[in-house]
């Protein structure tokens, strides 16, 4: 039995090339890139050169880009840079930020920082207007994430970095406006204008894992203190085949941004159409069937990343489902909860405010490149028919 | 210095004729346990020596220590010194084993070191080497000393805690005995002198012979023989005495009890799981294993036999009310245990059922689920509160693993109300009309062994 790795929102699937060229490099260019000899300055160039080709597909300046371990760590940084203020101000983020982001600004609350957590419409889209009513001259940070990482939506972030930064501007004082970018870059255009700081993890995207980027345009306290790499802002010597190995990855994924982007839109359309059909089988939220323009003007389709769908089967516990597709060859994952496990409930659909039984049931399937639409028709025609099982079970 | 165990036995001492087969069980489970470690097992009345055939290092001695507060059919072991039948050999070792007894006592820096006060004054006590000679010593010191000697007796690594650490000993008895009756003092004598050598030596001590904190005892054979402590062993009777039993092993707090209790009541055990995936996780599985591997502690030879209930589970769903879905489905669970008893050999099924703890588990639904193998059903929790089992997990180190948030078939297929109190006739009539032998064969056909 073939397997089918339909959960590329939680790792991708590696780049075959990228991993070699790693291996080569990671033999050959293995000196510290701090180191003073011949050897420590290739590996500097090879890490330099990582830089400049990711702030060129980020069209960032190279100074503002900083490589870390991943995702979280650059979330904890950008978040943790405003812990030493000596007046703690006010925080705006949302309820459907990842736990990356909702874990440190719990610590900053805990630390005495005033939080506003914004809650989403039904749909899972903040409206920018909620940020703007919740404005104080004491605010410090602002941090909304860029596309949900459960259900696909896309958050108006520049629109939300625009009226950040022209507050700022008003009352004179610096507000950081902090995204992340992990379920985004690469995937759907991002564009930096207005950001502080955006994050981005290599291993969503084929790259090696343990990799991450940090956008950084502010200069700021450094959440460890070591011995000065990445200009201070992440100390601790360079991963530099990995970073390189990354850089690959990222220019590959936005030199292809487009046509892959279009490619997904079409297996999404085609996924959604499917389940709809599927006894019992809703979409999370069902505005990404029924379509209309109920968000800011945009179309549905242009309203979610088309990578990332998430669904529930009325009554199916999603573990249970998790397991039963697996057991078929088909790797999806919880998307929200575990039954027995009341932390892990999911902050994002409570705050799209869908019902607590569909929230145990959701689950999510996350494509890739590399996924092919007859794959997807295998994955719905099996689901059907697990789910007409699993729901005599669960009647 | 040579060191041999000293075993005791209890209930196995009031068995008439067919005390030697339990005693050989005893034995041959204690050296299926060692696993190679070779020993010499002597003795008799409830006294038994076992004595190391080659030179053990510390792992070895950890090993057969582990063995002996483990072995179902001892209350108790002690560690003994083995000495020349000399009195001077005699003398050092008791002194030795003295200022041992203070070595388990942790003393609150600050206060006097029970060495710095018991400190044998030097002129009087030519056999204290083991003492710090300097009245001054620090508890640091005392505390140095005791780790560094051969016999480092803290609370944490004797198989079961001495004594209370909050009081330091203050009295003690010597006891000896002579099988050697051609040695120079008798009994009586010896302990006398052996009595006044410690009160000279730790001036603290005074002798109480009716309750004393600790006896020092010594006994002439071939060689000398001195122990003091006594470690607690389980009790019962050997594992495999009272022939096999199935345990019907869930995952949950009480089954691995009911397994315990069994087996100290001389059963050997097969454990019995039933698995529904994927209505329940691989990891509710992995920690059905890690349970039998805490038991098979205690349980060498124990095997985890694994059905795969999940084609029954569903069709006992899909086939009858609701309420009835939990008692039907350990109707059929039995119903297993006993085919695998057969299969086995067993001579019992063990199960955690504790009366009225919950639904499945009233008289009523004990004599339905009961009526489905004609094999004895031992349910040694039935009288016991849940508080009285968790003590009882926590000691043999399963609770913490039966609480973890994986849940068993039962659980997952639980209906909201199950049936209390069934009319026996009844129920059984339903039960037949699901007809669930096919599946009952199915799965027993293709049962399981997991390694643990």
């Amino acid at each position: 039995m073939k397997n089918i790795y339909l959960d590329w929102a939680a790792t991708s699937i590696p780049d075959h090339k990228i991993l070699e060229k790693i291996y080569e490099t990671s033999t050959e260019t293995f000196a510290n890139p701090s180191s003073v000899h011949g050897a420590g300055v290739k590996a500097k160039k090879l890490l330099e050169n990582s830089r400049e080709r990711c702030a060129n597909a980020l069209k960032a300046d190279k100074k503002n880009i900083f490589f870390t371990s991943g995702g979280t760590e650059s979330n904890n940084i950008s978040i943790y840079s405003i812990i030493r203020k000596k007046i703690k101000g006010r925080v705006i983020s949302t309820n459907i930020e990842h736990s990356s982001v909702l874990n440190p600004i719990g610590e900053l609350e805990y630390m005495g920082f005033d939080i506003i957590r914004i809650d989403s419409d039904k749909n899972g889209i903040i409206n920018p207007n909620k940020i703007v009513e919740k404005f104080a001259e004491n605010i410090a940070l602002v941090s909304v994430i860029h596309v949900n990482n459960e259900t696909g939506a896309i958050q108006p972030i520049n629109e939300i970095a625009e009226i950040v930064s022209k507050y700022s501007k008003k009352i004179g004082k610096k507000i950081f406006f902090h995204c992340d970018g992990i379920q985004a870059a690469g995937k759907i255009p991002v564009d930096l204008e207005n950001i502080d700081f955006y994050t981005i993890s290599s291993h969503k995207i084929s790259g090696p894992k343990g990799v991450g980027l940090l956008y950084c345009r502010e200069k700021i306290e450094p959440l460890y203190r070591g011995g000065g790499q990445e200009n201070g802002i992440r100390p601790g010597t360079e991963n530099a085949a990995n970073i390189f190995g990354f850089s690959l990855a990222l220019q590959q994924a936005v030199d292809n941004i487009t046509q892959n982007l279009e490619s997904a839109k079409k297996k999404c359309l085609f996924l959604t159409d499917n389940l709809a059909k599927i006894k019992e089988c809703r979409i999370i939220p069902e505005y990404r069937v029924v379509g209309g323009t109920e968000v800011g003007g945009a179309e549905a389709s242009d309203s979610f990343s088309p990578y990332i769908l998430n669904f529930y089967i009325k009554k199916i516990p999603a573990e249970v489902l998790v397991r039963v597709m697996s057991e078929k060859g088909f790797f999806i994952s919880a998307g929200a909860a575990c039954s027995s496990n009341k932390k892990h409930e999911s902050q994002t659909l409570k705050s799209m405010k869908i019902d607590k039984n569909a929230a145990l049931s959701s689950v999510r399937i996350s494509i890739g490149p590399q996924t092919k639409e007859e794959e997807l028709a295998d994955f719905c025609n099996v689901l059907e028919e697990e789910s007409k099982k699993l729901l005599n079970v669960y009647k | 210095m040579n060191i041999i165990y000293l075993l005791k036995t209890c209930e196995i001492n009031l068995k008439g004729e067919n005390k030697s087969i339990f005693e050989k069980q005893l034995f041959a489970n204690i050296r299926k346990q060692l696993d190679g470690i070779k020993v010499k097992i002597s003795g008799r009345k409830g006294r038994f020596f076992l004595t190391p055939v080659d030179d053990i290092d510390e792992e070895t001695r950890k090993k057969i220590e582990k063995t002996l507060s483990s072995a179902f059919g001892l209350t108790g072991y002690s560690i003994a010194r083995i000495v020349e039948k000399n009195i001077d050999d005699i003398s050092k070792t008791v002194i030795d084993v003295v200022s041992r007894q203070f070595a388990n006592y942790v003393v609150p820096s600050g206060s006097v070191a029970p060495h710095g006060s018991v400190a044998p004054s030097g002129s009087t006590a030519p056999h204290s080497n083991a003492a710090p000679s300097d009245g001054a010593a620090s508890s640091d010191s005392a505390a140095r000393d005791a780790a560094s000697v051969p016999f480092p007796r803290t609370n944490c690594d004797s198989p079961v805690a001495a004594r209370d650490a909050a009081s330091v000993p203050q009295s003690f008895k010597i006891s000896s005995r002579r099988s050697d009756k051609s040695f120079k003092y008798s009994s009586y004598e010896l302990s006398c002198l052996l009595g006044k050598l410690v009160i000279d030596n730790f001036k603290t001590l005074k002798v109480n012979l009716k309750n004393p904190d600790f006896k020092i005892n010594v006994e002439i054979r071939d060689k000398a023989v001195v122990y003091s402590q006594i470690y607690k062993s389980p009790g019962g009777l050997p594992s495999g005495i009272a022939g096999k039993g199935i345990l019907l092993l869930s995952g949950g707090i009480d089954s691995p009890v009911a397994g315990y209790m069994m087996a100290k009541r001389g059963c050997a055990i097969d454990a019995l799981h039933f698995e529904t995936y994927p209505y329940t996780s691989e990891q509710s599985k992995e920690k059905v294993i890690e349970i039998a591997k805490k038991i098979k502690t205690y349980l060498p030879k124990m095997k985890l036999y694994i059905i795969h209930f999940t084609e029954i589970q569903v069709h006992i769903k899909q086939n009858c009310k609701q309420e009835e879905i939990t008692l039907f489905s350990r109707a059929a669970m039995m119903r297993i245990a006993h085919l695998l008893a057969e299969k086995t050999g067993a001579n019992s099924i063990i199960t955690g059922e504790s009366l009225s703890q919950v639904a499945s588990q009233t008289a009523e639904n004990i004599r339905f689920t009961g009526s489905h193998t004609t094999y004895p059903l031992l349910r040694p929790l039935i009288g016991m509160d849940k508080q009285e089992i968790i003590t009882k997990a926590k000691e043999i180190g399963t609770y913490e693993i039966s609480i973890l948030p994986y849940p068993d078939c039962c659980s997952v297929f639980a209906p909201p109300h199950p049936i209390l109190k069934p009319q026996f006739e009844k129920v059984t009539a339903a039960f037949k009309t699901i007809d669930l032998d096919t599946f009952i064969e199915n799965a027993f056909a293709k049962i399981a062994i997991l390694k643990i």
